[in-house]
């Protein structure tokens, strides 16, 4: 792959293949950045996120609290360097499920024909659902958690993988070299693993990035409802929610950590656009 | 012509289908009692009874299906558990606000995304192509919430020029429902704006490497007639197939965008019916918007044989 893209960078102007890779790395050193926010934020947080102080009622950003403090007298930048944790777990937990199941559904039905017209009405009929809906309707009827969170905005996204992996592996299907290899009686896993993950691998990857920053929106704005993260657990979603009321006396609630979750989808969806230019040369000769 | 869009239409059927048994399995199949999560926390054997009862969980689940698709077939989509109100005349009461919103972002959108589109693709790799891409990550980026409290910020309680929220009908007078509607509009018009904006440029970045529009510019045609005209109108299919495609989009974003200007629209019926558990009426709501966006794509399907005449089979 990386030899594809060697081959490819003089044909471009330099200047302009050194700025999208620029992009690309940036978003990169953002998400290393917020995850690190996150891993360490028992020490990076002053405050207790949970931690309640009546007189500290809603102060405007100060030295001591960075973000300010919220209608409970919470600390906004301790809870929003926590509630990064829960984003970025369910965000990467989103990505990995759906792609684990839409590759293997996706696999499945472009060598099995007669599963695939069964699957394609299926994810024709789950894609006909708007997202948020569904996931809020799988919700209210599972008993709340992370675990049900990641599931329920993971099932809208499984049928675009699914779509994405059948027409790369229809496209391969057709390929001369793979004809070759039916003809010579190459078993069907050799053809799955030689021919078809191979080439299936870059969009794939690139489709799991999208997912990833999709998942850490729908997660807040479910949680900005009031149906995703639990109160007590500081989420993105929730603590712009708890901010609500106070929109005009104290938008620093509101405002500072929705920022924070506008950089990391941010990043995330520059890194995403990144590595689409840089894996797939297809498209990478329509920008030339 | 027509023999397309019969094809068409009848290729709908086996999609309505599998929605139809989606959503009932939805309730049925998930792990657990649904009864007693839909119940809630605090409710005793006998509550838990009446909820079982009332969605009809306690027969078989064929019998079920067939009441079910019964009641579906003759357009009934059941009661609200809690206000036993038809969940049909809910979502008439509550369409009006969601329509005027809907269509205010559609119309917010694409003015401003396609010729931000073309104009990106016109000079691909520029400073302005660089600027409304990056500008399009952005709005694709930060949630719909986020930009709603930002632009009240800004607008209504820094400038004081437009009402922080509430809605007005347009019986109430075009100046109250403008005032009101604008914020709301832009706020769930942006995200979209960023889709339309990406794939109007990649579409007509394919459109503007064909020969006919060398053809044209050798033969002396203005830029901009080349632009709006010749290439735009080709690359029209992918620019409409993104108003089908965004339609999820959208939805979702109205939920939200009503919740924070409190626009009492479907979205808002959304939010009320999963924090009070109503599950015959998130129902009702997923059935009617997977119907909108069917018959939506399905009109875009037929909308490509005249756009595109090579389409037509």
């Amino acid at each position: 792959m990386s030899t594809a893209v060697e081959r490819d960078l003089p044909l471009r102007k330099p200047r302009r293949a050194l700025a999208r890779h620029g992009l690309l790395l940036a978003g990169a050193a953002l998400l290393v950045a917020v995850a690190l926010l996150s891993i360490f934020a028992p020490v990076i947080a002053a405050h207790d996120p949970i931690e309640m102080n009546p007189i500290e009622r809603l102060r405007p950003p100060s030295l001591a609290h960075l973000f300010g403090t919220d209608s409970l007298g919470r600390d906004v930048f301790s809870r929003a360097v926590y509630g990064g944790r829960v984003s970025l777990t369910v965000g990467l937990g989103v990505a990995v499920l759906s792609t684990a199941l839409g590759v293997a559904i996706g696999l499945f039905g472009g060598f099995y024909r007669r599963a695939d017209a069964v699957i394609m009405r299926i994810t024709d009929g789950i894609m006909a659902i708007p997202g948020i809906l569904l996931a809020i309707a799988l919700i209210s009827i599972n008993k709340p958690g992370p675990l049900t969170l990641i599931v329920a905005i993971s099932v809208p996204e499984i049928p675009r993988v699914v779509r994405l992996v059948r027409s790369v592996v229809l496209t391969i299907r057709e390929q001369v070299y793979v004809e070759a290899a039916i003809a010579v009686g190459a078993p069907p896993l050799r053809l799955l693993f030689r021919h078809v993950l191979p080439n299936a691998l870059a969009p794939i990857i690139v489709q799991a990035t999208f997912i990833c920053a999709v998942a850490i929106i729908i997660e807040a704005s479910l949680s900005f409802l009031g149906v995703g993260s639990p109160p007590e657990v500081p989420s993105w979603g929730n603590i712009i929610a708890s901010g609500r009321n106070f929109v005009q006396r104290a938008p620093w609630i509101v405002i500072y950590p929705g920022a924070m979750l506008g950089l990391t989808v941010l990043a995330i969806n520059l890194l995403g656009d990144g590595l689409r230019d840089m894996l797939d040369p297809r498209l990478a000769r329509t920008l030339r | 012509m027509l023999a397309y869009a019969v094809r068409r239409i009848v290729a709908v059927i086996p999609v309505a289908l599998t929605v139809v048994v989606f959503v009932f399995l939805l309730l049925r199949v998930t792990p657990g009692d649904p009864a007693a999560v839909i119940a809630g926390d605090t409710a005793n054997a006998q509550q838990i009874a009446h909820v079982r009862q009332a969605l009809g969980l306690d027969r078989p689940i064929y019998e079920q299906f067939v009441i079910w698709a019964g009641q579906l077939a003759r357009g009934d989509l059941g009661h609200s558990v809690f206000s036993n109100v038809p969940v049909t005349t809910l979502i008439a009461q509550r369409i009006g606000p969601t329509l005027a919103l809907a269509v205010t972002a559609m119309l917010f959108a694409s003015a401003l995304a396609i010729p931000l589109g073309v104009l990106a693709a016109a000079r691909a790799g520029s400073l302005v192509d660089r600027v409304v891409m990056l500008f399009a990550v952005l709005a694709f980026s930060l949630p719909v919430f986020w930009i709603g409290y930002a632009l009240v910020l800004v607008f209504a309680v820094a400038w004081r020029l437009l009402p922080v929220q509430g809605y007005a009908d347009l019986s109430q007078g075009l100046g109250p429902f403008l005032a009101h509607i604008t914020l709301p509009g832009v706020t769930l018009g942006l995200a979209f704006m960023a889709l339309l904006a990406r794939v109007t440029r990649s579409a007509m970045l394919e459109v503007l490497g064909q020969d006919y529009i060398r053809t044209a510019r050798a033969k002396g045609v203005s830029r901009a007639k080349i632009l709006f005209v010749h290439a735009l109108k080709n690359a029209a299919v992918p620019i409409v197939t993104t108003f089908g495609l965004g339609f999820g989009l959208l939805v979702g974003g109205a939920v939200i965008t009503e919740s924070v200007f409190a626009i009492p629209g479907l979205g808002r019926l959304t939010v009320d019916s999963i924090l009070t558990k109503d599950y015959p009426v998130i129902q009702g709501l997923i059935l009617f918007f997977a119907g909108i966006y069917v018959l939506l794509n399905l009109a875009i399907d037929l909308s490509y044989s005249l756009l595109d005449p090579r389409i037509r089979p």
